[in-house]
């Protein structure tokens, strides 16, 4: 008994050491953090390209596609390096125009990391390895819960490269909310500023064909700087609401139908009536008399 | 039965008997045609809904609905190409035609849905190819029936291209609806057709 007793004082110094010693490992960290920066870097990948070179990657064009999957949306992403900088390409910083909703992540690939800010993806360390001539590949994952408008999650790189975001997720659809800037066009939604010819430009570097019915958002680094709003629209939830008023005007024309029959009827049997006793009379006006 | 024997020789394009010829006995026949395609619609979504006894109850009123829907969304359109063209021929003579043709049309749907049913128990492969085939079927013969019924009841001498002009642009109308309305009810078939998506997925 006397032995528990002693015991439990005993667990709570240790208790409390631990805990001093873990407070001052952090504070030893944090005054011998080399640079801010780099430490809110979170490397997945194997080749560091942000920490040797640390210059951005220039970029030509991107294309973002996404997929439903449990739990969210996968943006596979594809990036693609101008044609000047791929041949000396060694790898750099690929700076997002906005950092990337909450929760998303990166999934890890080889010559990949990513910028962490604030707990939110900023931008992508890119290695050399990651590239494949022109192309570097990236794929994120951002957790969706409803149905309802929600941050756009497409990694659209800063600066003034057209990029393609794909709006088709499986029968449903992103549409933009609040998106001023941005023109619905027939097969397309950009701002005004991305003439024809850029978008064309664009789609060959991504090679992407174009289709009247997938409607993508073209747009530029600069017109994503505050974070854009999409919000998912199900067809097959669309297709429902148009069902219901579909059902309700056939039931009103099938209604009319037997309405129209009913008040037809006598009408017709007077019309049939009267038709069939005038070809009797002229039949019989016809026949010789006697 | 008199009224059923009367359409279907109307849809075969004989010509109107002498006590049929009235106003409003024509656009009784016209009714009738319509509410008799209904039931033969439904015969035939039951059928192409019968692996499933959900989608065959569903059916029963989808398919009726998307022809009839097409059909009032067509007949407006038909109608003004009838009074801009000219069109050598009575209103109640295009209506009919167009009854006539939806009549025939279902008629085969009815005619075949037996056929599609049975096979769409006993085959994977040839079930589904039964339906959209014999639904293509009803569309070309509803065609024909229509166009035959138009032009039969022109008047002699009358030209056949102006009689023709509200035909095609009721066809086309009809057939543009159909599309859409066939995306919105689906699913009509167990399987997903190019159809279920409309034309979005068309145009892909």
């Amino acid at each position: 008994m006397t032995t528990a007793l002693l015991r439990i004082p005993a667990v709570r110094l240790a208790t409390h050491l631990r805990r001093l010693g873990a407070a001052a490992l952090v504070v030893a960290s944090v005054l011998t953090a080399p640079d801010p920066a780099r430490a809110s870097r979170e490397q997945t990948g194997d080749d560091d390209g942000c920490a040797r070179d640390g210059a951005d990657l220039p970029l030509a064009g991107a294309h973002f596609a996404p997929r439903r999957v449990e739990g969210g949306v996968a943006w596979d992403a594809r990036f693609v390096v101008a044609s000047d900088a791929a041949s000396s390409f060694r790898g750099g910083a690929l700076r997002f125009a906005a950092p990337l909703p909450a929760g998303e992540e990166l999934v890890a690939a080889p010559g990949l990391g990513a910028i962490v800010e604030d707990g939110r993806i900023a931008g992508l360390c890119v290695g050399a390895g990651a590239r494949s001539g022109r192309t570097v590949l990236a794929s994120f994952f951002q957790p969706l819960s409803g149905d309802g408008a929600s941050a756009l999650g497409a990694p659209i790189a800063a600066g003034r490269a057209v990029q393609i975001v794909d709006t088709s997720v499986g029968d449903a659809r992103l549409e933009l909310v609040g998106a001023p800037l941005f023109e619905k066009h027939v097969g397309f939604v950009a701002p005004r500023a991305v003439s024809p010819g850029a978008r064309e430009e664009a789609r060959r570097l991504a090679g992407v064909r174009e289709d009247v019915s997938a409607s993508p958002i073209y747009l530029r680094g600069e017109d994503a700087r505050g974070g854009l709003t999409v919000r998912v629209v199900d067809a097959r939830a669309r297709a429902e609401t148009s069902a219901i008023a579909v059902g309700v005007a056939f039931a009103g024309v099938v209604g009319g139908l037997v309405l129209a029959a009913r008040r037809l009827r006598r009408a017709a049997s007077v019309e049939r009536a009267d038709a069939l006793l005038a070809s009797e009379i002229d039949a019989a006006a016809k026949e010789p008399a006697g | 039965m008199t009224t059923f024997v009367t359409i279907l020789d109307i849809a075969c394009g004989r010509p109107i008997p002498a006590e049929d010829s009235g106003r409003a006995r024509r656009l009784q026949l016209v009714v009738f045609a319509l509410l008799a395609s209904l039931a033969f619609a439904g015969a035939w979504g039951l059928a192409a809904g019968s692996q499933a006894a959900g989608l065959a109850i569903a059916n029963l009123y989808k398919v009726p609905m998307v022809i009839l829907l097409s059909c009032v969304f067509a007949a407006p359109a038909g109608l003004l190409a009838w009074r801009l063209s000219g069109a050598p021929v009575r209103g109640t003579d295009l209506a009919l035609g167009f009854s006539g043709g939806v009549f025939g049309g279902t008629l085969v749907l009815a005619v075949l849905a037996p056929l599609v049913a049975l096979y769409y128990q006993s085959s994977a492969w040839a079930g589904p190819l039964l339906g959209i085939g014999s639904a293509a079927l009803a569309l070309v013969v509803g065609t024909v029936m229509f166009v035959r019924g138009t032009i039969r009841r022109l008047p002699p001498g009358a030209p056949k291209l102006a009689a023709l002009l509200p035909v095609v642009v009721t066809l086309g109308m009809q057939l543009l609806t159909l599309l859409q309305l066939a995306a919105i009810a689906a699913p009509i078939f167990p399987e997903r057709t190019p159809f279920s998506g409309g034309i979005d997925h068309l145009a892909r």
